[in-house]
């Protein structure tokens, strides 16, 4: 008797959820009801049958989701209207007898209407009913179709998941956009202060995902596409300033790719902004991100990436500029030293994939100096594992070489019976060392040998004149050369015998004296 | 004795007060004749705000015996000197004075002067020294040229 009842019972509840369309139901004005079905069932007669369905949605923020099972001779199109009958989403994917989804209407308290056409001019059928199921969800945690626009794109609330579909593979209703599939969602961040957002898009098979950041005035800001198809997209540490709000647009990259079985999954998050991370968008000086602190930690991401970091440097006094750039995974990274526009003063590039590169010493005077990470293919990137780079100025202290001092007009001035401590580096870097002689005497000019580094030394007269050159022979040798010279100034040369030749860690101590 | 140690102090006192900030000792050495001139030096500096461009002159030293001087002018404008040197390689500095926002004079920085060098003179040449200052005066290049003498007049009036 209790399984009878039991029987009986889900029925009932069966032909609760359950509706049969009720012909003529070919205007809105004659649409079956479907408040509260979750499956309908119905006949296209003739090819040029439609049937509307009405539906009163009772709470804001859910979502429904469409299955249109395929029947023989029937190329089914299938509509979402809104109150005003206005189409807000078409579903055409498959051909004659397949079945069409739709997935992550966005429903609002009001009236919509569902409308299930044919498109076989000789379809129609007769003997077999079609079934449409729906099914309803909660809407905060996913999209909400159509999203297809800026002026259309849903909220997100950073610290959470979204769930969304990159289906269909076209939208019917963008001719005028090349029929292209897109989602849009709007970042809103309320609070005052800086923040760094992450924004991770899941992968989805058999879809290349672009995910691009626009502002607040729709213009595009970012662009990421580090991953191929099947792969995840990462934006990582975007700098914003509160109160702002911004836009995602996610869209397949290839025209026609989609995936109604497994959704993507859109994690936000935002973080109060220390300092400690590069402040996306860093990629142009005048976007620069401060340097205050010791280390700042940065990503290249996406490919092409450079990220800007400005230097302030304080007082008159001469001071003297260094840098470490880490090395990062898979990546071949450089770092640039530029003035104050943006010039540049020094390319350090001097190690290979992987490994690290450093600024051994530059010197500045107060102003704003700018070091630039990027990868050196620029089509490499890792949205995940980055670098650091660290900077520090110190006073200039005597007895130091002052780079830049690359050319005769640049040289540095040498006292005799004095030394001065420096570095070949970055590679094919010179050294010029001006220095007088107030009488004639014999002059020795040397300089200690660096490991891995041949040191090949030239003297000019003070025309300009080669007088002589010497090599240091084998690598990590020092180098000398003694010349009785007249009263003038006179110009040493001191470089690496090969441009590859340099050496971040050693100094070489470069002197002048009189014998 | 006690007013004559007062009058000693006052007298040390002014003196030390009095020396390196005050303008340069005037007059400044006529310029040699045109036509004996054999040396000239032009400097100028490139300013990039009307604020920056303040008043500066250059003392020029030759073996550490003062020669003369360019008159006080704004650093944007170029200022002259020429004289006579003995034909020979000299050892020549060029010192830089700027007058501060408090209307004194005093040298700039160390490492805002081209340090000492050789410049030779040639019989029969006129030797012609440009210093152009920029980046705030951090830096500087010099150019040396030599031409026949009577053409460095030539180039000076055009």
């Amino acid at each position: 008797m209790r399984r009878f009842s039991a029987a009986v019972l889900f029925l009932l509840a069966a032909g609760c959820g359950r509706t049969i369309e009720q012909e003529p139901n070919d205007h809105f004005t004659q649409a079956t009801p479907i408040n509260g079905k979750t499956r309908i069932e119905g006949t296209l007669r003739t090819a040029d049958d439609v049937d509307m369905f009405r539906l009163d949605a009772a709470e804001p923020e859910r979502t429904l989701s469409l299955h249109l099972g395929g029947i023989r001779g029937v190329d089914f199109v299938l509509s979402v209207l809104d109150a005003d009958r206005h189409e807000i989403k078409r579903f055409d994917e498959t051909a004659l007898g397949g079945d069409e989804r739709a997935f992550d209407i966005g429903l609002a308290k009001g009236v919509y209407y569902l409308r299930i056409a044919n498109k076989n001019p000789d379809g129609g059928n007769t003997e077999q009913r079609y079934a449409l199921e729906l099914e309803y969800a909660g809407g905060r945690d996913t999209e909400r179709e159509p999203n297809d626009s800026a002026l259309q794109a849903n909220d997100i609330v950073p610290g959470g998941v979204l769930r969304g579909h990159f289906y269909p593979s076209r939208n019917l209703l963008a001719a005028e956009n090349d029929f292209l599939e897109e989602d849009w969602f709007r970042i809103n961040v309320h609070k005052d202060g800086t923040y760094l957002l992450n924004v991770d898009v899941s992968e989805v098979p058999g879809v290349d995902s672009v995910l691009e950041l626009y502002g607040p005035n729709s213009y595009k800001i970012k662009e990421v596409d580090a991953g191929g198809a099947g792969e995840p997209e990462v934006l990582s540490g975007f700098g914003i300033r509160g109160p702002v709000h911004y836009f995602l647009r996610l869209r397949s990259k290839a025209k026609n790719a989609a995936n109604g079985a497994i959704p993507y999954q859109i994690l936000t998050e935002l973080i109060p902004y220390q300092g400690e991370r590069e402040f996306e968008s860093n990629d142009h000086r005048l976007e620069a991100t401060p340097l205050r602190q010791d280390a700042i930690a940065g990503l290249i991401s996406p490919a092409g990436d450079q990220d800007w970091y400005k230097i302030a440097i304080e007082g008159d006094a001469r001071t003297l500029l260094s840098a470490q750039l880490s090395g990062a995974a898979g990546l071949d990274l450089t770092l640039t030293v530029t003035d104050e526009i943006g010039n540049p003063l020094r390319v350090i590039d001097d190690r290979g994939k992987e490994q690290p590169e450093s600024l051994t010493g530059l010197g500045v005077a107060r102003g704003s100096y700018y070091l630039v990470v990027a990868e050196k293919t620029g089509r490499a990137a890792d949205a995940r594992r980055g670098y650091t780079l660290k900077a520090a100025s110190i006073p200039y202290p005597e007895g130091l070489e002052y780079e830049i001092n690359d050319s005769s007009a640049a040289a540095q001035s040498i006292e005799m019976d004095r030394s001065i401590d420096g570095y070949i580096a970055p590679k094919g870097d010179q050294d010029y060392y001006t220095f007088n002689v107030y009488q004639t005497a014999e002059i020795a000019i040397d300089a200690t040998g660096v490991l891995n580094v041949g040191l090949l030394l030239e003297l000019y007269g003070q025309e300009g004149a080669l007088i002589a050159q010497s090599t240091g022979g084998r690598s990590g040798e020092p180098v000398q050369l003694i010349r009785t010279l007249e009263a003038g100034t006179y110009t040493a040369l001191l470089r690496g015998a090969s441009p590859e030749h340099n050496n971040i860690r050693d100094k070489y101590t470069f002197r002048v004296r009189a014998r | 004795m006690r007013r004559l140690s007062a009058l000693a102090l006052w007298a040390v006192l002014t003196a030390a007060c009095a020396s390196p900030l005050l303008p340069p000792p005037a007059p400044p050495p006529e310029p040699a004749p045109a036509e004996t001139a054999n040396f000239a030096l032009e400097v100028h500096e490139v300013v990039t705000t009307r604020e920056a461009d303040g008043l500066s002159f250059t003392w020029i030293y030759a073996g550490g015996k003062r020669l003369g001087r360019t008159q006080p002018q704004l650093q944007s404008r170029r200022q002259h000197w020429q004289g006579r040197l003995a034909a020979g390689n000299h050892p020549l500095r060029f010192e830089r004075w700027i007058m501060a926002g408090d209307d004194t004079w005093s040298p700039a920085g160390e490492d805002r002067q081209p340090p000492e060098r050789f410049i030779r003179v040639v019989e029969g040449m006129q030797t012609k020294v440009q210093i152009k200052y920029y980046d705030n005066g951090r830096r500087h290049e010099v150019k040396i040229n030599r031409l026949p003498l009577g053409k460095l007049d030539d180039e000076q009036t055009n």
